[in-house]
């Protein structure tokens, strides 16, 4: 990672401490140029432009050095994770509540990192925030050590943490996809904890839809699995056999869908399901 | 090649038809966005040279150079045949020949010149599938062995075990392509490429050839330690490679097969293999 401004770096220590290698090689990967702000005559200010590239390819432009830090992390993710191939990558939140995993997989969806922060304040332990990694053998879900990429009209719901600086209407009007503001989110500054791989004992598939009244419902045996194949990120490595391992992890979890309309009322609803089934076995 | 996709490109029309030769097997219907692309081409600082040095990349990786065709074809072969245990992540690879028969399969791990290819012609002989002579392909998933299924390649010591085989051969060498080995196709010995099985059988190939061929128990737990140590990805899979293992031990019944010839090793084992 090399900028031109070394607070962009210094921003960056907290959310990567633990993967800080100061004797790297010289292949750098990322480069951020954090422009320079300037005072025009009769004293308008213009804000630095922030621009990251990776590899020469100009991934983020911008006036947000917290956007731009969760735009680095999450290509940092694509990357580390992309040639995982000994597992089946799933998009898809994790936690594990009292010992058991939940499994969230979503079509890509800007608030799953939310409802994850949000079990995670409630005491879950954290496996990912949308990528997770199942092991094809033993079951077990794997999951990230990377800071959570909350989506920044998400941080409301955050008040612990620093709001940073309230993302303009222009952007907010940006929709869902890769242009929509994140910010990383040390699962320090949640309270929270790693967990270890864990056994998935209940997936559950969020849909959001804000409005909604949030509902727990049941979910048929081929929806769960084709929107299982949905989340699936290297489909094309695994292919019928990861069908065979989403119709065996189904198969051994409680299934349900989650209709989202208000993230505190669907982590309430979720944690809710775990502590009715208390320490009792699940299956 | 499993899961990793090559796509080849050459400035040597003898090149391309080699290795359209070689890799016959895993050819597919359609163009893989995720392809790795293997040039063949005369750089730029080479064009001078009388003769001119071709360069094998792979990726963005310089492979080989050299002038001769033979020795560019038997790199490229070697280098994408060895490459597939190490980016293809989604199977637990060992170094091991490995056949089928009624929906079972028989896999014979063992270090470098033990003798599998040679067995496993052998045992095409005898009515057993083909599934690899040089990786046992164990899917995660489902524990079953899956065919890796590669030309098989036979040196003249092999050969000699096969008489009037090297005839009747149709690898490239007859198109100018003289590389040392020769190489045979299941067809060749009436034989065909077997559906992904599990293992029912493992046999550990000893490197004692004196005697007539006997065939040894061997404990679950001895043949569990021996599929590891013969693992070009454990390092990858860790425990759940061994759990894997284990569960593929806890099915088949292992063997140490020592002494006979290639086709005395394969008479025994199709008449003890049932």
């Amino acid at each position: 990672m090399r900028a031109t401004d070394s607070a962009f770096l210094e921003r960056l220590r907290a959310p990567l401490q633990g993967f800080l290698d100061e004797d790297a090689s010289d292949e750098l990967v990322f480069s951020a140029d954090c422009g320079v702000q300037r005072t025009l005559a009769g004293g308008k200010v213009v804000r630095a432009r922030n621009r990251l590239f990776v590899a020469g390819l100009k991934i983020y432009e911008g006036f947000s050095q917290d956007e731009m830090a969760g735009r680095l992390i999450s290509g940092v993710r694509d990357i580390a994770t992309r040639s995982s191939n000994e597992f089946v990558r799933i998009r898809a939140g994790g936690v594990v509540v009292s010992g058991k995993a939940i499994l969230l997989p979503s079509v890509p969806a800007p608030h799953l990192p939310a409802l994850v922060a949000l079990l995670i304040r409630s005491g879950a332990e954290y496996l990912g925030d949308e990528v997770v990694n199942l092991d094809p053998v033993m079951h077990r879900v794997h999951g990230s050590s990377l800071p959570l990429l909350l989506a920044e009209d998400d941080l409301a719901l955050f008040p612990e943490l620093d709001p940073g600086r309230e993302p303009s209407r222009r952007r907010r009007a940006a929709g869902d996809g890769a242009k929509r503001p994140r910010r990383p989110v040390r699962l320090e500054e949640l309270g929270g904890r790693r967990a270890e791989p864990t056994t998935p004992a209940r997936v559950v598939f969020p849909t959001f839809e804000a409005g909604s009244t949030t509902t727990l419902r049941p979910i048929g045996d081929a929806e769960a699995l084709f929107r299982f194949t949905q989340a699936c990120l290297n489909l094309h490595i695994w292919a019928d056999r990861a069908l065979l391992l989403f119709r065996e992890v189904l198969r051994t979890t409680r299934v349900a869908e989650l209709v989202v309309g208000s993230l505190s009322d669907g982590a309430r609803l979720l944690l809710e399901q775990m502590g009715v089934e208390g320490g009792e076995p699940v299956g | 090649m499993l899961s990793a996709s090559y796509t080849v490109r050459s400035v040597d029309a003898a090149f391309a038809a080699a290795l359209a030769w070689h890799l016959a097997p895993f050819r597919r219907a359609s163009g893989d966005q995720h392809a790795v692309f293997v040039d063949l081409f005369v750089e730029e600082e080479d064009e001078g040279l009388q003769p001119a040095p071709r360069s094998l990349y792979r990726g963005s990786l310089l492979r080989f150079k050299h002038p001769r065709l033979e020795k560019l074809v038997g790199h490229a072969v070697w280098d994408l045949h060895a490459t597939v245990p190490k980016v293809s992540r989604d199977y637990l690879f060992l170094h091991a020949g490995s056949v089928a028969r009624d929906g079972h399969a028989l896999v014979m791990p063992a270090a470098m010149d033990a003798g599998k290819s040679s067995l496993v012609v052998a045992l095409l002989e005898l009515g057993f599938g083909y599934l690899s002579d040089e990786l046992g392909a164990i899917d995660p998933v489902t524990g079953r062995a899956c065919p890796f299924p590669k030309r098989i390649s036979l040196d003249d010591d092999a050969l000699r075990h096969f008489p009037g085989l090297g005839d009747a051969l149709v690898d490239p060498r007859e198109a100018g392509v003289s590389l040392p080995q020769r190489f045979l196709r299941p067809e060749d010995v009436g034989a065909a490429v077997a559906e992904a099985a599990p293992p029912r059988w493992i046999v550990f190939l000893g490197t004692e050839r004196s005697g007539p061929p006997r065939l040894e128990p061997v404990s679950r737990a001895d043949a569990v330690r021996r599929m590891a140590a013969n693992c070009f990805n454990l390092y990858r899979y860790q425990e759940r490679g061994v759990v894997l293992l284990t569960r593929v031990g806890h099915e088949a019944e292992a063997f140490e097969l020592r002494g006979g010839t290639p086709r005395e090793r394969a008479a025994l084992l199709a008449e003890r293999l049932t």
